[in-house]
C-alpha cells in the first residue's frame, strides 16, 4: 500500500476537523434566526407570492448535473429549494415548473414534485411536464430553458444549481421580458458572468445556504460555517508562522 | 465543393442568422433552432449511452451468466429495472432505492473531490508560499516572494470573512467587531477584482466564437461573389 | 426529505462509498465495480429522462399545445439523431458530420452571442448593482484585464513595469482562491449534513 502524502493526510485532517465542527454546533443550543441569512435567496418568497396571487408560473432551472460537476454538489442546494417551493405553489392557478439538464437530477427532482403534490394530496393535479429534462449538455440545456421564457405567463425565475456563464443568456432573456430572476450557482465563471445581470444573485458559498422557508437548516448551517471559516483563519496564520520559522517542513 | 457540403454549409450559415435573430426579439425562430440543439444533442447522446455504456457494461456481461462479471451485471440490472419500475409506481419506496443509493455514491464523489482535490490543494500551497526556500534568496530576503505570500494569506482570509455572517441584530456601521467589517471590504476588492478578469476572460472566448460564426457567414458569401 | 427510510440509505451508501474511497487503493477493485454500476444507473436515469421529454413532447403535439411547433421540431431533430445513430452507427464520419452540422454552428453562434450579452449587461452593471467596493473593483479589474488582452500592456518595454503587470495579473488569484475555499466548504458542510441524515430541508 503506497503512502498517504502531505496532501491526503491534510484531507483527511479537514474532513475530520469539519465533522467535529458539525457535531459540536450540533451540541450547541442555539436561539433560531440570530445570524443574517444571503438576501439573494429573500427574493423566493416574493416570488412565490407574486405567482399565486398573479396566476402566473415560477421557472425554477436546477442546471446539469447531480454527478459533481465542477468542485461541488450544488445540485443538493437546488433541490432543497425545488422542494420547498413546490410544497408552497401546488395549488396555484399555475403549477411551478423545473427544468434539469441532467439524467439524475432530473429523475430525483421528478420524484421531489411528485412527492410535493402527493403530500397535498393532490396527486392528481400532478402533470410530468412540470418537472422536464432540458438537454444533456451545457448548451442543450440552455436552449431547452429559454423557448419557455418566452411564453408571457411567468411570475419568475429561479436558477439554482450547476450553471456555465453562457446561462447568462437565460439571464438577459428573462430580463427582457421583465421576469425577475434568481441565480444561485456554486461555480465562480457562472457567479462573475452573472455578476453584470439584473438578477439576485448569490455570491460564493452563500450558494450552499438556501435562505427559503423557515430557514432552519440554513441558519445552523451558517453557525457551522462561521466557526470553521474563523478556525481555518487562526490555522493559515499559525501555519504561515510556522512555516517561515521552518518548524513545519 | 461538394453539393453535400455546401448543403451543409448552408445549414450553419441559416442556424447562425437564426440564433443572432434573437437581438432582434425574434422568438419563433430563435426557439425552433434551440429545439433543433436540444433534439439532435439528445438522440446523439442516447445512441451513445446506448451502444457505448448500456450494451457493453450491462448486456454483454449478462450473455456470461454464469460468470463472475455477468453475476455482478445483476445488481445494476435490479437497480435499472428498479428505477424503470418508479415511472409507473411513483409512491413506491422500493422504487426509490436506487436514486437514493445514486445519491449517497454521488454525494460520496463529491466530497471526497472537495476535500482532497480543492480544499487541501489549495490551502496547502497558501502556507507552501512561506517556505524559507522560497522567502529568502542568498541571505537575502526576496521581497516579492514574502509580497506575495503575505497578500495571499490576506487575500484569502478577507475573502472567507466576506462571507461571515453577522448576527441579525447588528447594523454594518454600528458593528461590535469594526475590524470585521474592514476586513470584508478588503475580500469585496479582491471578489471584486476576480470576477472583472474571469469575466474579461469569458468575453475574449464569446468574442472569439463571435468572430468564428462571422467568418462562417462571409465564408459563404464569398463562394456565390 | 421526510423519508427517513431514503436518508438512511443515502447516508449508508454515502458513508461506505466514502469509507472506500479515503482507503485506496486497497479498496480499489471494490471501487471500480461501484463506479460501473453507478455511470449503469446513471445512464439509465438519463434514458429516463429523455423517454419522459419525448413522452411530454408528444403529448404536446397530439394536443395541439401553444407552441406544439417546437416539439415538433425536437420530435424530428431527435428522430433523426437516433434512428442514424442506430442504423449508421454513432462513430460513422457521415452521421457524425451531419451532427456537427447542427451543433457547431449553433453552439459557436451561441457562445458568439454571449459576448453581445456580456457587452450589453457590462455597461450597465453600475446602474443594477449601484457603485460599491465590489462593483468599482470590478470594473476596474475588467478595465485593466481587457487592455491586457488586447495587447496595449505590451512585455518587454519596461523592466519595472512588467513586474508591476506579472504582479497584477496575480491578484485575481487569490481572490479565486478565497472563493474556491469558501465554496468548499459550503459544500462539504452541506455535503457531510445530508450524509449525516440531518435533515436538509428549511421545516
Amino acid at each position: 500500500m503506497s503512502p498517504l502524502n502531505k496532501t491526503d493526510l491534510f484531507a483527511l485532517g479537514l474532513f475530520l476537523l469539519t465533522i467535529v465542527v458539525i457535531l459540536i454546533t450540533s451540541l450547541i443550543k442555539k436561539r433560531k434566526h440570530t445570524l443574517q441569512a444571503p438576501q439573494a435567496y429573500e427574493g423566493i418568497d416574493t416570488l412565490m407570492h407574486r405567482s399565486s396571487e398573479e396566476g402566473k408560473s415560477l421557472l425554477i432551472g436546477l442546471g446539469e448535473g447531480f454527478s459533481g460537476f465542477g468542485s461541488g454538489l450544488g445540485d443538493v442546494t437546488g433541490l432543497m429549494v425545488e422542494k420547498t417551493l413546490m410544497n408552497r405553489v401546488v395549488f396555484n392557478d399555475r403549477p411551478a415548473q423545473s427544468f434539469s439538464s441532467d439524467g439524475a437530477l432530473a429523475c430525483i427532482s421528478h420524484a421531489i414534485v411528485h412527492g410535493a403534490y402527493k403530500d397535498a394530496l393532490a396527486s392528481e393535479l400532478f402533470r410530468p411536464e412540470y418537472n422536464q429534462l432540458t438537454g444533456l449538455s451545457g448548451f442543450s440545456g440552455l436552449a431547452g430553458i429559454l423557448p419557455e421564457l418566452s411564453r408571457s405567463d411567468n411570475a419568475g425565475l429561479v436558477l439554482v444549481g450547476a450553471f456555465r456563464p453562457e446561462s447568462l443568456i437565460i439571464a438577459d432573456l428573462a430580463e427582457r421580458q421583465n421576469i425577475p430572476t434568481i441565480v444561485a450557482s456554486g461555480l465562480l465563471p457562472a457567479q462573475a458572468a452573472f455578476f453584470t445581470s439584473q438578477a439576485d444573485l448569490a455570491l460564493g458559498e452563500d450558494y450552499y445556504l438556501p435562505a427559503v422557508g423557515k430557514q432552519s437548516y440554513t441558519q445552523r448551517s451558517a453557525f457551522v460555517l462561521n466557526w470553521l471559516r474563523t478556525l481555518l483563519a487562526i490555522g493559515l496564520v499559525l501555519a504561515a508562522i510556522l512555516k517561515l520559522s521552518g518548524v513545519i517542513p | 465543393m461538394p453539393k453535400l457540403d455546401l448543403l451543409l454549409m448552408f445549414a450553419g450559415v441559416v442556424l447562425s442568422l437564426i440564433v443572432f435573430s434573437y437581438l432582434l426579439g425574434d422568438k419563433l425562430f430563435f426557439g425552433i433552432s434551440m429545439y433543433l440543439l436540444v433534439g439532435v444533442t439528445t438522440g446523439y447522446a442516447a445512441v451513445v449511452l446506448l451502444k457505448r455504456v448500456l450494451l457493453p457494461m450491462l448486456v454483454m456481461p449478462l450473455m456470461d451468466l454464469p460468470t463472475i462479471p455477468g453475476l455482478l451485471a445483476l445488481i445494476p440490472l435490479l437497480l435499472s429495472l428498479l428505477l424503470v419500475w418508479s415511472l409507473f409506481k411513483k409512491s413506491s419506496k422500493i422504487a426509490t432505492l436506487p436514486l437514493n443509493i445514486l445519491t449517497g455514491i454521488l454525494l460520496a464523489t463529491a466530497i471526497f473531490g472537495i476535500v482532497r482535490g480543492t480544499l487541501a490543494p489549495q490551502l496547502l500551497s497558501i502556507v507552501d508560499a512561506f517556505d524559507p526556500k522560497l522567502v529568502v534568496k542568498g541571505n537575502l530576503p526576496n521581497w516579492t516572494a514574502i509580497f506575495e505570500a503575505f497578500m495571499m494569506l490576506l487575500g484569502v482570509i478577507s475573502v472567507l470573512f466576506f462571507f461571515h455572517h453577522r448576527n441579525k441584530r447588528d447594523k454594518v456601521y454600528e458593528s461590535p467587531r469594526p475590524w470585521m467589517e474592514g476586513i470584508k471590504v478588503v475580500g469585496q476588492m479582491f471578489i471584486g477584482i476576480t470576477f472583472g478578469a474571469v469575466f474579461v476572460g469569458l468575453f475574449s472566448t464569446g468574442l472569439i466564437a463571435l468572430i468564428a460564426s462571422l467568418e462562417r457567414i462571409i465564408d459563404f458569401v464569398r463562394l456565390w461573389l | 426529505m421526510k423519508d427517513r427510510q431514503g436518508i438512511v440509505i443515502i447516508a449508508l451508501a454515502g458513508i461506505l462509498f466514502l469509507l472506500a474511497l479515503f482507503f485506496q487503493p486497497k479498496t480499489s477493485a471494490i471501487l471500480n465495480v461501484i463506479i460501473n454500476w453507478t455511470i449503469v444507473l446513471s445512464s439509465v436515469a438519463l434514458l429516463l429522462a429523455v423517454a419522459r421529454l419525448i413522452t411530454t413532447h408528444m403529448r404536446h403535439i397530439a394536443v395541439g399545445r401553444r407552441g406544439f411547433l417546437f416539439s415538433l421540431v425536437f420530435f424530428a431533430a431527435f428522430a433523426a439523431a437516433f434512428i442514424g445513430g442506430m442504423f449508421m452507427g454513432e462513430g460513422n464520419p457521415e452521421y457524425l458530420k451531419w451532427i456537427r452540422a447542427i451543433q457547431l454552428p449553433l453552439e459557436t453562434a451561441l457562445l458568439g452571442l454571449l459576448a453581445l450579452v456580456m457587452m450589453s449587461l457590462a455597461v450597465k452593471v453600475f446602474r443594477e448593482r449601484g457603485w460599491s467596493v465590489l462593483t468599482i473593483s470590478f470594473g476596474v479589474s475588467a478595465l485593466f484585464f481587457l487592455f491586457l488582452n488586447l495587447g496595449f500592456l505590451k512585455s518587454g518595454v519596461n523592466p519595472g513595469l512588467d513586474r508591476f503587470v506579472i504582479a497584477l495579473k496575480s491578484l485575481p488569484v487569490i481572490g479565486a482562491r478565497g472563493l474556491l475555499i469558501g465554496v468548499a466548504l459550503g459544500a462539504l458542510v452541506m455535503g457531510l449534513r445530508v450524509l449525516f441524515g440531518q435533515v436538509v430541508e428549511n421545516e
